[in-house]
């Protein structure tokens, strides 16, 4: 049963981790912020921005800060799903033996996932979400704490696989590196073209990690807040009646259950990020666009007009905050 | 969690709110009706709109007071106003069960007691309100200026004062009518007939209605009241009919108390000589009736020894044709003679007998002498029944002759108090009570025949300005203006106890015999073809009679003189 101590451990922790990250990262805080709410909340994170920005830094900050095992695999298009998880080799005793791919490490960095065949997507996803890989008939665990950051190129889509919606749903965030400001690049050349580069220290650990799972878990919902994450939910899918105009003009299908989770699970580090015990409106709000803005699958007419997943999710989630009024109203 | 505080404030900021919409909406409805007081489509009442707004407000505002302000829904709003971010609505569903609930339920009492109710539901003005006051600022200025004379014409505000003028005069007609009786006394026919003089006289003052429109009321009023004075009257005579077949049988009754069966109440009345000069009389008679009676009977045996002998003549049978039919002729008319003398006898018979019980019924016990000479020898008694008379006379005179003169009220007051003064003096008021009840009501009825008869001629005599009517414009409600009567005292209604006497027919202007046509509705609905030479000198006698009984008042006596010589010339 978490305590008072349990939220105030980990805002320190949380807090801990991100300043140290920082440190070596340069801008996108709402990235590191992002990937360590993933990671606090036991998801897994797809970041869709341009080559270069960081990411592969990022999350090499993030496992040494946390002192955890990195991989990083660059996908292409010839990659096997054995080149992902590993696979049985035949040892110098004549037995086959279990050669372990890059995914068997804390954090994964899956660089440029939609360049894979669907064949090896799916052996990445299928391990993100069982948390273990089978070859050869036999179950491989795979490390607690354990995340994946898929990274993908918004612009170069010629030659790739774009994730299906049902793999996508799996990530429990998409966040969108944006390009860093003027100043940022310009902080960015000075620490990397420099004689001195630093490194994130050693912060945490996997222990830490596991605790801060367990602390998010504890963190209780109210009913009036749920059911307007759950409004939310249901106002993205065109078919049901309290849908949104937007919804039903521009989505072809809404978020799945899975979003619901995510925002609620989101939420509740966001309230206690913001030093509350409880969740609030304003805490699911944070979380929708960027649990759902891979969640809702827009039509032929979005994109002739131009909308982006986020613009429709505006207009969600204005249009259940104008049915969510003061119900005193003097 | 202490939100009743909170409950409060929110109960009185929406009877405050809801105050405001109740004004709102009124003052809409209020505009609309100055619109049309202005326009004259309808008459307004100033008083009544100001009820109106102020009940619908004070009725807005204890419906909004009287709404129900769920918890939930009070936390959540909070949570809104004062920034708490869902911490009072989560504190509400989560129980504190654990380190992390009881936390949330502390930070939220702490963060509520530190809240002031009214900082976060205001009082306030909103735009709305302020719509809503400058509305009710328009609609009464418009109600202002509909009822200020400043867009009125001369013509028309001299039309508004005389109206005015008539107004008073109505209310005095109503005040020495029908409010001078007691409000118990009035049937439902009449309390009508009092709002709608009210209202007459509201709609003259407020001069809001067309002069039409005012004189066609007033004629109705006119109308109702001398048909409701036919009613009195009639009911006053059906009283007094009550009251004599309630004595009647009062005194047949004391006969049968006191006196042989059968006998006659009305020989109870007689006096003592009456009554020795009755019985001799009666005696006489009887000696006479029963001598007549006996020579009948000595006659009658005398037919019928000759009818015997007849029969035995025609017994023979040597008698002739001719001599058989003479004999049967002869027996014939003997017998029809002798069916007639048995009639005779029986009727005879009977007289005997209706004298023996009239000279019976004279022989009454002392007691019901003494009882009915206390009550018919008593002067009180004699005199109610002359004035009970007279009554019936009048009222049967009202209802035949609308111009008949009704009973005054001092003739009405006098039998008043002889009928009192009888029942003080019956030795047994209780025997009568019938009869003096039935008196008492026709008195009753009488008064209020008299109160409809007053009313019905002082609203027929009122003239509208504007209309050609019984009158131009005067304060006296006794008489039209002639035009040739010199106003020099300022017009005052009458005061103290009046005695309105109809005077009808119509005007001469010039010429002898000249007729007017009223146009206007009058008090009759018809109109008048009596010459006028007919009716004025009755009525100048009656007006002269009523200033040498002091009737008329002294200051208007000489009006009243120079009215009906004008009307001579």
């Amino acid at each position: 049963m978490a305590t008072e101590q349990d939220i105030q451990w980990f805002r320190d922790s949380f807090e801990r981790i991100r300043t140290e990250v920082r440190r070596v990262i340069v801008g996108q805080h709402e990235i590191v912020e992002g990937v360590l709410i993933g990671l606090a909340a036991n998801g897994n994170v797809l970041l869709e921005g341009m080559p270069g920005l960081g990411k592969t830094l990022l999350v090499r900050s993030l496992s040494d800060a946390l002192s955890l095992d990195f991989s990083r695999i660059q996908f292409t298009p010839d990659m096997m799903p054995a080149d992902v998880t590993g696979t049985n080799v035949l040892a110098e005793n004549r037995t086959f033996e279990f050669r372990r791919g890059p995914i068997f490490a804390n954090l994964v960095l899956a660089d440029e996932i939609n360049r894979a065949t669907p064949k090896t997507q799916s052996a990445l996803l299928e391990a993100m979400q069982e948390r273990s890989v089978t070859v050869g008939g036999r179950r491989h665990e795979l490390a607690d704490p354990f995340l994946v950051m898929a990274t993908q190129n918004p612009i170069e889509q010629e030659g790739t696989y774009p994730l299906p919606e049902a793999q996508l749903d799996r990530f429990f965030m998409k966040l969108l590196v944006p390009f860093p400001t003027k100043s940022e690049l310009a902080e960015v050349i000075n620490r990397t073209t420099g004689v001195k580069v630093d490194n994130a220290e050693h912060v945490a650990d996997a222990e830490t990690v596991v605790r801060m799972r367990a602390v998010v878990r504890e963190i209780p919902v109210a009913e009036s807040v749920l059911d307007y994450a759950l409004n939310i939910v249901i106002a993205t899918h065109p078919d049901s009646e309290p849908a949104s105009e937007s919804a039903k003009r521009y989505l072809r299908y809404g978020a799945s259950p899975r979003g619901a989770q995510s925002i609620i699970t989101a939420a509740k580090i966001f309230a206690m990020l913001a030093g509350r015990f409880h969740v609030a409106k304003e805490d699911i709000n944070a979380a929708v666009k960027p649990c759902l803005r891979h969640r809702i699958l827009l039509n032929f007419e979005a994109e002739a007009d131009n909308m982006t997943p986020d613009m429709v999710l505006d207009e969600v989630l204005a249009f259940v905050a104008q049915q969510d009024r003061d119900p005193i109203r003097v | 969690m202490r939100l009743k505080p909170f409950v409060r404030r929110v109960r009185l900021v929406r009877a405050w709110r809801f105050g405001w919409l109740g004004l709102g909406a009124s003052t809409l409805i209020c505009l609309a009706l100055s619109i049309a007081d202005l326009l004259r489509w309808m008459n307004v009442e100033p008083l009544s709109a100001a009820i109106f707004l102020a009940a619908t407000t004070v009725l807005s505002a204890a419906v909004g007071a009287c709404l129900p302000v769920r918890t939930h829904a009070l936390a959540d709003s909070i949570d809104r106003r004062a920034g708490l971010k869902n911490l009072l609505v989560s504190s509400i569903e989560i129980a504190p069960t654990d380190g992390i609930g009881e936390h949330i339920h502390t930070d939220a009492e702490s963060r509520v007691s530190k809240i002031k109710p009214s900082s976060i539901f205001k009082l306030g003005l909103a735009k709305r309100d302020a719509a809503t006051l400058l509305v009710l600022v328009v609609a009464t200025s418009i109600f202002l200026l509909g009822n200020s004379p400043i867009l009125m014409s001369e013509e028309a505000k001299r039309n508004r004062e005389a109206l005015k003028e008539r107004a008073a005069l109505v209310k005095h007609l109503t005040k020495v009518t029908i409010d001078a009786i007691p409000k118990d006394k009035l049937n439902e026919k009449d309390k009508r007939l009092a709002d709608e003089l009210k209202k007459l006289e509201s709609d003259l003052e407020k001069a809001k209605k067309s002069p039409e429109e005012l004189a066609k009321e007033q004629s109705k009023a006119a109308d109702k009241a001398n048909e409701y004075k036919n009613d009195h009257a009639k009911s006053a005579i059906d009283d007094i009919k009550k009251a004599h077949s309630a004595l009647e049988a009062w005194k047949q009754k004391e006969v049968d108390k006191s006196g042989p069966h059968g006998a006659d109440a009305a020989m109870a009345q007689l006096s003592d000589e009456q009554r020795n000069e009755l019985n001799n009389s009666l005696n006489k008679q009887l000696k006479e009736t029963e001598k007549d009676l006996k020579a009948l009977q000595s006659k009658l045996s005398a037919q019928k020894s000759k009818l015997a002998e007849l029969k035995e003549k025609l017994k023979n049978p040597n008698l002739s044709a001719a001599e058989r039919a003479a004999l049967e002729k002869q027996m014939k008319d003997l017998e029809s003679q002798i069916a007639a003398a048995g009639a005779e006898q029986a009727n005879a018979q009977k007289a005997i007998g209706d004298l023996q019980k009239q000279i019976a019924s004279l022989k009454l016990s002392p007691e019901a002498l003494e009882s009915f000479r206390n009550v018919m020898n008593d002067p009180a008694y004699v005199e109610l029944q002359k004035l009970a008379e007279k009554l019936a006379k009048q009222m049967q005179n009202q209802q035949n002759d609308p111009a008949a003169e009704p009973p005054t009220k001092e003739e009405l007051e006098e039998m008043r108090q002889k009928l009192e003064e009888l029942a003080k003096q019956l030795r047994d008021p209780e025997a009568l009570k019938e009869y003096l009840d039935a008196l008492r009501k026709a008195l009753e009825e009488g008064r209020l025949c008299h109160g409809m008869g007053a009313l019905g001629f002082g609203l027929g005599g009122l003239s509208i300005p504007g209309l050609p009517g019984a009158g131009a414009a005067t304060m006296d409600i006794f008489t039209g203006d002639t035009g040739k009567v010199n106003h020099t005292d300022k017009p005052e209604p009458g005061q103290g106890t009046t005695h309105l006497t109809p005077i009808r027919g119509s005007r001469r202007e010039i010429g002898p015999d000249t007729y007017i046509e009223i146009k206007a509705p009058t008090t009759v609905g018809n109109r008048s073809s009596v010459p006028y030479r007919k009716v004025l000198p009755q009525y100048k006698q009656k007006a002269e009679a009523a200033m040498n009984r002091q009737e008329i008042p002294k200051a208007h006596q000489k009006r009243v003189k120079e009215y009906f010589e004008s009307l001579g010339k």
